[in-house]
C-alpha cells in the first residue's frame, strides 16, 4: 500500500498518517450513524445540521485518503477540507442561534 | 427450518424485543435475507413485532402486546430511567423528571409521548396545571424490568439525543 502514497510522503509519515486517518474515519463515520439514527429518530432541523456536520467529518477524513493516495491533489484537499470546516462551523452555529433564548417551562 | 431461520428464531427468543438492525448486526445477515425469513416466521406465527417510533422489535409468542411495547422501551436508556424513576416516586411531574434525571425538558416530553402513544402511561394534570406521568401497568412493567437491557448502540445514540436536546434547547 506504502506505493500508492503521494510523493510529498516518506515511508514512515505515510504509515503514521495512513493510521490516524483510519482511526479518524472510523470515529468520524461511528459518530456519523449514531447523528443519522438521532435524526432519524426525531427528524427536527436540529438533528439534520448536526448530522449533516457529523457527515462533513466524514467527508474530510475521506479526502485525507484521497490526498495520501495521491489522488485529490493538494490545493483541492486544502479547499476542501478549509471550506468544510468554514461548513461545520456554521452548520452548528446556526443550530444554536435557532434553539433562541431560554423560556419558562409550564 | 434453515439454519439462518432458526439462529434467527433463537436470537429473538433469547433477546425478546430486539430491532431489526440489531439482529442483522449481531447474526451478521443480509438485510434482504432477514427480512426474508423473519417475514416466513412472522406468517407462522412464531414471532409477533411492534413498531415503535419508525423501529421495528421482534418478540417470540407468548407476550401480549403491552408486554411487548414494554419490553422494547426498556431497551432505551432514557425511557427506561423514566420508567424506573415513576415507578419509584409515583406520578412525577414532567418538570420534576427533567430535573432529577438531569436531561433536557424536550427529551422528557420526547420520551413521554413515545410512552404515551405505546398506552404505558398516561399524563395527568394538577391543580396548577402542571403535567405528570402515570404508568398504566405498573406492576408489569416492573416484573418485566430484569428481563432486558439497553446495548451499546441504543446508549450511544439515546446519550446523543440527550447531548443535542440540552445543547440545543428549542
Amino acid at each position: 500500500m506504502l506505493q500508492t502514497v503521494g510523493e510529498w510522503l516518506n515511508g514512515t509519515e505515510a504509515t503514521v498518517l495512513l493510521v490516524v486517518l483510519a482511526l479518524a474515519t472510523l470515529g468520524t463515520a461511528t459518530l456519523f450513524v449514531i447523528g443519522v439514527v438521532g435524526y432519524r429518530r426525531r427528524g427536527t432541523t436540529t438533528y439534520l445540521l448536526v448530522a449533516v456536520a457529523l457527515g462533513l467529518l466524514v467527508a474530510r477524513s475521506l479526502v485525507g485518503f484521497g490526498t495520501a493516495m495521491g489522488m485529490v491533489p493538494m490545493p483541492a484537499h486544502h479547499l476542501i477540507e478549509h471550506g468544510s470546516d468554514f461548513a461545520v462551523a456554521t452548520l452548528i452555529l446556526y443550530a444554536l442561534y435557532r434553539s433562541g433564548a431560554p423560556s419558562p417551562t409550564t | 427450518m434453515t439454519t439462518v431461520r432458526r439462529d434467527l428464531h433463537r436470537h429473538v427468543e433469547s433477546n425478546p424485543g430486539v430491532h431489526f438492525n440489531e439482529l442483522t448486526r449481531d447474526l451478521d445477515i443480509a438485510t434482504g435475507q432477514a427480512q426474508y425469513h423473519l417475514d416466513r416466521l412472522l406468517d407462522g406465527g412464531r414471532l409477533a413485532t411492534e413498531r415503535l417510533r419508525g423501529r421495528t422489535h421482534y418478540f417470540p409468542s407468548g407476550y401480549d402486546p403491552i408486554e411487548r411495547r414494554t419490553l422494547a422501551l426498556l431497551r432505551r436508556e432514557t425511557v427506561r430511567e423514566i420508567i424506573v424513576y415513576a415507578l419509584e416516586h409515583g406520578e412525577p411531574s414532567a418538570a420534576k423528571l427533567a430535573a432529577e434525571l438531569d436531561v433536557a425538558r424536550s427529551t422528557v416530553s420526547w420520551h413521554v409521548s413515545t410512552l404515551v402513544d405505546a398506552g404505558l402511561a398516561e399524563k395527568r394534570y394538577d391543580a396548577q396545571g402542571r403535567t405528570h406521568i402515570a404508568l398504566t401497568h405498573p406492576s408489569k412493567t416492573e416484573a418485566m424490568l430484569t428481563e432486558v437491557k439497553p446495548s451499546l448502540p441504543d446508549k450511544l445514540v439515546d446519550r446523543f439525543t440527550r447531548l443535542v436536546d440540552a445543547s440545543f434547547p428549542d
